[in-house]
């Protein structure tokens, strides 16, 4: 741990010496021990326990599409997504077409919306009828690199990832005509089309990451 | 257990304001609250035919932030929504520039600690009635973060004023002016060398010992890596554009300057992308 810890460190006193570093950043990205999901490649998979303590193993979806949504249920953004069901409804239109949804709450123990009692308590509520599975160590978030909730990624049924971003295009909540991203994507993913918009720029709260 | 219970108290308040129907109250923020936000005037009254400063004024507790017009990698920069009398017209909010805030998992975010003081210009027509009493109205949003957790605020606020032939500095003008300690101007003539290569922005300040870019928001395109590439104790600074320029005209943001002497400078940086 604390070998790691000062390796990344140092990486960032050397990217900060200059620009050499620039062409290396590959190397960077490693910070955490595993190169980032992209889109068009193989995403990474993972083995987690949802809050009804059923894990999940990406490997094990491999021939159907699979949704991850960052979460935290404190987050004012999340709050006001699950409040107006935007989450919800767009599984409800796309599970009979084999899509599988994991929420993912990669904060740590002690943050905002972290733990498994909070957890449980809030899919109960909101009546999530997927799987919300805790990452407390932050892995996997960082493998995706996750950086909002919801930040959300589509993975096709090859298992390539095919989707990063928002869920919407709407970070103010005031536009009643927004473009659901997702849904956008799933469509075209289940369709066999080309994904329009793969990458776009995800909103909300940092995920509270340990490390 | 009860600085636990607090803050849920804080959240599910702040959450009441996150729906723009329940925001009847017309209570500034207060009390318990991270961040507390009312409306300034830098002079004591509207002039007409004059422009008056209208500040946004907040302040942030210690260990909380609020976000900068781009707001980064998460957050969300605050909104203004003003109701203002027929004479009076808004122009272009002036931002103070940020701080960088890189949290754990490489999140880059541009924030605001301590106060954050948003300049709204509001020109004042010709015929606005002197000796009016004049009520400038504002609907506030915005989200304060501190290291754990993101709660959203939100106030309607107001400032009461006069129309009146002349105006004297309002006790609130050193707000103002700390604010625009921090406003990008323009650098300069041959201060700054700045050339888009493809999709590799290259910034040069000879003499400088640190620089640091800040990218606006959109329509400017969105760096890469920023976490790595925004700043360095160099002087220059090399950003890529991996996702590519877009249709936007320019790249626009602002730049930190020090040199030997230390003292920052902001400069306006606006590169033609084509």
């Amino acid at each position: 741990m604390k070998t790691r810890n000062l390796f990344a460190v140092a990486l960032g006193a050397l990217a900060l010496a200059g620009a050499t570093l620039v062409a290396n950043n590959t190397a960077i990205a490693g910070d955490h021990g595993h190169a980032h999901a992209a889109v068009g490649q193989a995403a990474p998979t993972f083995t987690l326990t949802d809050t009804d303590g059923n894990t999940h193993n990406l490997a094990d979806y491999k021939g159907k599409v699979v949704v991850l949504e960052w979460f935290n249920p404190q987050c004012p953004f999340v709050v006001r997504h699950y409040k107006d069901q935007t989450m919800i409804n767009t599984y409800n239109e796309f599970k009979d077409q084999g899509v599988v949804w994991i929420a993912i709450n990669s904060g740590a123990a002690g943050k905002q919306g972290a733990g498994l009692e909070l957890n449980k308590q809030m899919k109960s509520e909101w009546n999530i009828p997927y799987a919300v599975a805790l990452d407390e160590s932050g892995k996997v978030g960082h493998m995706y690199a996750a950086k909002t909730t919801p930040h959300m990624y589509i993975i096709n049924k090859d298992g390539v990832l095919a989707y990063a971003g928002a869920i919407d295009n709407d970070p103010s909540g005031k536009d009643t005509g927004a473009t659901n991203y997702v849904a956008q994507a799933l469509k075209q993913v289940l369709a066999g089309e080309t994904v329009t918009e793969t990458n776009t720029k995800p909103y909300g709260c940092s995920v509270k990451y340990a490390d | 257990m009860l600085p636990r219970m607090k803050k849920l108290l804080r959240i599910a308040a702040g959450l009441a304001s996150l729906a723009p129907a329940t925001l009847s109250s017309a209570q500034p923020a207060s009390g318990d609250d991270p961040v507390t936000a009312r409306l300034i005037g830098e002079t004591t009254a509207l002039v007409p035919g004059q422009v008056f400063h209208l500040g946004v004024s907040f302040e942030i507790d210690e260990g909380w932030h609020m976000y900068w017009k781009n707001p980064g990698e998460s957050g969300a920069a605050p909104r203004i929504k003003l109701d203002l009398p027929g004479w009076l017209t808004a122009g272009e909010t002036q931002w103070p520039t940020p701080d960088r805030l890189v949290l754990p998992g490489d999140i880059l975010d541009y924030v605001h600690h301590d106060t954050l003081t948003l300049i709204v210009p509001l020109t004042v027509a010709q015929d606005a009635p002197i000796g009016e009493a004049a009520e400038i109205r504002a609907e506030l949003w915005w989200l304060m973060c501190d290291d754990e957790m993101c709660i959203p605020g939100g106030a309607e606020t107001s400032l009461q004023t006069t129309v009146s032939a002349e105006s004297s500095p309002s006790p609130f003008a050193s707000r103002f002016d700390s604010a625009r300690r921090t406003h990008p101007v323009t650098p300069p003539t041959d201060a700054l060398h700045a050339s888009l290569s493809g999709e590799t922005l290259t910034l040069v300040v000879p003499g400088a010992t640190s620089l640091t870019f800040l990218p606006g928001p959109r329509p400017s395109p969105a760096p890469s890596n920023m976490v790595y590439a925004g700043a360095a104790d160099a002087d220059r600074l090399v950003i890529s554009f991996d996702d590519g320029l877009g249709d936007a005209a320019a790249i626009s943001g602002t730049l930190v300057v020090r040199d030997a002497s230390n003292k920052p400078r902001f400069w306006r940086v606006e590169v033609p992308t084509h």
